[in-house]
């Protein structure tokens, strides 16, 4: 999942950066108000967590903005401000949720995880595909009840597989939600976490998920072929 | 504190005292209105009965007849009925009215107590036969060389009698118009006073809460317009102050909370997992660094408050704002190398102010510090420090990029700090520390752009000299 961080304290963004990559998401940083409209316009984030208070352009605007542009990505916004009529505002104006200042990050974790699953139509916080589980919130795998230990990254991949289940994913697609915009893209390296997905959840399955649309993408699904 | 005395009692003694004084000088005045009237009436009586007396004592060639006999009926036939005459001729009582008795009963005494020589007319006031108040009129006349004289008496007391009871009337009323009166004033001064209980009743109802609501003047009377527009002027005041401490504490909190987001996604982060000793390290290092941010803007805050309260001002000693400079410069000289900032500064002779010598460094060195931060690297600081007329003329500018134009006026304001420079570390209350040292200090403090591009402060103060001060002291 990839999410943009529109956030003009510098050391506060690069610590949410560092927070939710260890914790598989892609982030983008980006530090004033105009910025974060023109990437959050531009790249399909999975979710953008919004300071209201922003240099050039305040968090409300780029909201109404992003909303008028028909971007639904879900938003978060992210202040110090904790009065009534400043939260109202916010969810008034196409907010998801929203998150005072200084904030538990567990706690914006959790709201960040459920607000994307929601938005991926996936009312739970556990994904099941045959005898696949995705814990969300935890961020674990199991197979028939056997936990798999995945790195941050194929974690990454394998949940964006899974909260897209019977759709096919392409090569492109994966990068973008799951690699930040600093990354130097090599659509390959996708094929290289696909294999080790593989090995750590099919291997020894008669029952394989993860399928190949050859020329297209991946996709998961627990119909036989 | 308990009021010492109220309007309305004051205005109901008054109004009581002057009635009562006047009451009771209306009351003497009318008494002595009616006794005069009275004793005028029965002084009339007197003397027409004289000159009908006068007119029926006929002089003859050799005698002079009295036809009192006509007279002499009706009330001067009753006995002591209260009028009587004596007719004396040549000092031998001739005539007598049968009411006198004894019949040579003296109706005059020693004393007149009123005398017309002109018309030889003595009156006397005696006591009575029967012990009743008489009112004698005596006339002296000449007939044939003889001497006529004439005593007329007439009773006093059905006078004296009215009189007393108009008096006991008047003593028993006095009181209870008194009293009416002190009702009245009672009822007068609070009828006055209301407005004034509906004015206090309208302030009563403004609060720190509703400091926007203003009392309506419009149906006060006159004086209470004036209070009450006078009134909304001071809540106006008040509220603009009181906005503005509300602004001040939002942004407080907003600018401690920042800091404090950080400090808690540090931690909360650091936690989440095992990691290595330098990772943890490292994460110490930047809540370190945070908390000391967060100390400097505390600080900031409470040397605003300081400087608002007006604490510096108490203490105020003649200070050289030359070896300020030099301490400024001293506290900033590392900040300048490490920016590699070059300070220049040109001072004429050696300038005194009034003022607190800690905060005037402080001052000094926030407008350094500025000079340093928002400055290009390898560039420089240009200070002058010159007496002009009985003012002192500091000046500190840099070669950095400047401030927008519209941005001027705010970058006094607390907590604001310039999108442009959000990524150099600062408080966003140097400046305004800065300037609120100079205020108190009765000096002023301008910004503008230099044509070279940097930004240029003027600070003016009151040069303090000593010889004007002995002068100013000889005076006094």
């Amino acid at each position: 999942m990839k999410i943009l961080i529109v956030e003009d304290e510098q050391r506060l963004a690069a610590l949410l950066k560092k927070g939710l990559e260890e914790c598989s998401y892609a982030v983008d940083l980006c530090f004033d108000g105009e910025e974060g409209l023109y990437m959050a316009e531009t790249f399909p984030y999975d979710a953008v967590l919004l300071d209201v208070m922003l240099p050039k352009m305040d968090g409300f605007t780029v909201l109404e903005n992003l909303r008028k542009q028909g971007v639904d990505v879900p938003v978060l916004m992210l202040t110090a401000r904790t009065e009534v009529e400043s939260r109202v505002k916010g969810l008034n104006r196409g907010a998801d949720d929203y998150i005072p200042k200084p904030f538990d990050f567990s706690e914006l974790l959790a709201r960040l995880t459920a607000v994307i699953r929601r938005n991926k139509g996936q009312p739970a916080s556990t994904v099941q595909v045959a005898d696949l589980c995705l814990d969300l919130n935890a961020k674990t795998a199991s197979r028939a009840e056997r936990e798999i230990l995945l790195s941050a990254k194929e974690y990454a991949v394998l949940e964006y597989l899974v909260l897209n289940k019977g759709r096919v994913v392409s090569r492109t697609e994966f990068s973008e939600h799951v690699y930040d915009g600093d990354f130097d893209l090599d659509s390959n390296i996708i094929d290289v976490y696909i294999n080790k997905i593989r090995n750590k959840i099919d291997k020894g399955h008669e029952h394989k998920l993860i399928r190949t649309k050859r020329g297209v993408g991946y996709y998961i699904s627990k119909e036989e072929p | 504190m308990k009021p010492r005395n109220s309007i309305k009692g004051r205005l109901v003694l008054w109004i009581f005292l002057s009635g009562a004084v006047m009451v009771v000088l209306l009351d003497f005045a009318l008494l002595h209105q009616f006794k005069k009237v009275a004793l005028h009436s029965v002084d009339n009586v007197l003397h027409s009965k004289l000159q009908i007396m006068k007119g029926l004592i006929h002089a003859h060639a050799n005698y002079i007849e009295v036809e009192l006999a006509e007279v002499a009926r009706g009330e001067y036939s009753i006995p002591n009925s209260g009028h009587y005459y004596q007719v004396f001729i040549d000092g031998n009582l001739y005539l007598t009215s049968p009411s006198l008795q004894p019949s040579d009963f003296n109706l005059i005494s020693d004393t007149p107590e009123f005398h017309d020589a002109e018309a030889r007319e003595w009156m006397y006031r005696i006591t009575g036969p029967d012990g009743e108040p008489l009112l004698v009129l005596r006339n002296n006349f000449y007939i044939q060389e003889k001497e006529v004289s004439i005593r007329v008496a007439e009773t006093l007391a059905e006078t004296v009698t009215m009189l007393a009871g108009l008096e006991r009337f008047f003593y028993l009323l006095t009181p209870f118009f008194i009293l009416l009166i002190g009702v009245i004033g009672y009822l007068i001064s609070s009828h006055a006073l209301r407005p004034l209980t509906v004015f206090a009743d309208a302030l009563e109802r403004i609060t720190h809460k509703n400091l926007g609501e203003r009392i309506v003047p419009d149906g006060f009377a006159r004086e209470l317009h004036v209070v009450a527009e006078r009134f909304n002027s001071l809540l106006e005041r008040l509220q603009t102050a009181f906005d503005a401490e509300k602004e001040l504490i939002a942004n407080a909190a907003h600018e401690l909370k920042t800091p404090l987001a950080v400090i808690r996604a540090e931690c909360d982060i650091a936690l989440m997992k095992e990691r290595s000793g330098e990772e943890y390290a490292e994460s110490l290092r930047e809540v370190r660094t945070v908390s000391d941010t967060m100390l400097r803007q505390v600080n900031g805050m409470l040397t605003l408050a300081r400087i608002d309260a007006g604490i510096l001002t108490t203490a105020f000693q003649p200070v050289s704002l030359n070896s300020c400079l030099d301490n400024a410069a001293r506290l900033v000289n590392s900040l300048a190398k490490e920016h590699h900032i070059r300070i220049s500064r040109e001072e004429g002779d050696e300038v005194t102010v009034l003022g607190d010598k800690d905060a005037l460094t402080e001052a000094m060195s926030n407008l350094l510090e500025n000079a340093i931060y928002y400055n290009h690297p390898e560039g420089s600081v240009s200070v002058t420090l010159q007496r002009r007329d009985n003012r002192i003329l500091l000046t500190v500018q840099d070669t950095g990029m400047g401030i927008p134009e519209d941005e001027l006026e705010q970058v006094f304001h607390k907590f604001y700090r310039s999108e442009a420079v959000k990524t150099i570390k600062g408080t966003g209350l140097g400046l305004s520390i800065t300037k609120a040292i100079v205020l108190s200090h009765q000096g002023d403090i301008q910004v503008r752009n230099a044509e070279s591009g940097g930004a240029c402060f003027t600070v003016t103060l009151p040069l303090h000299d000593d010889d004007t001060t002995q002068k100013v002291g000889s005076l006094g």
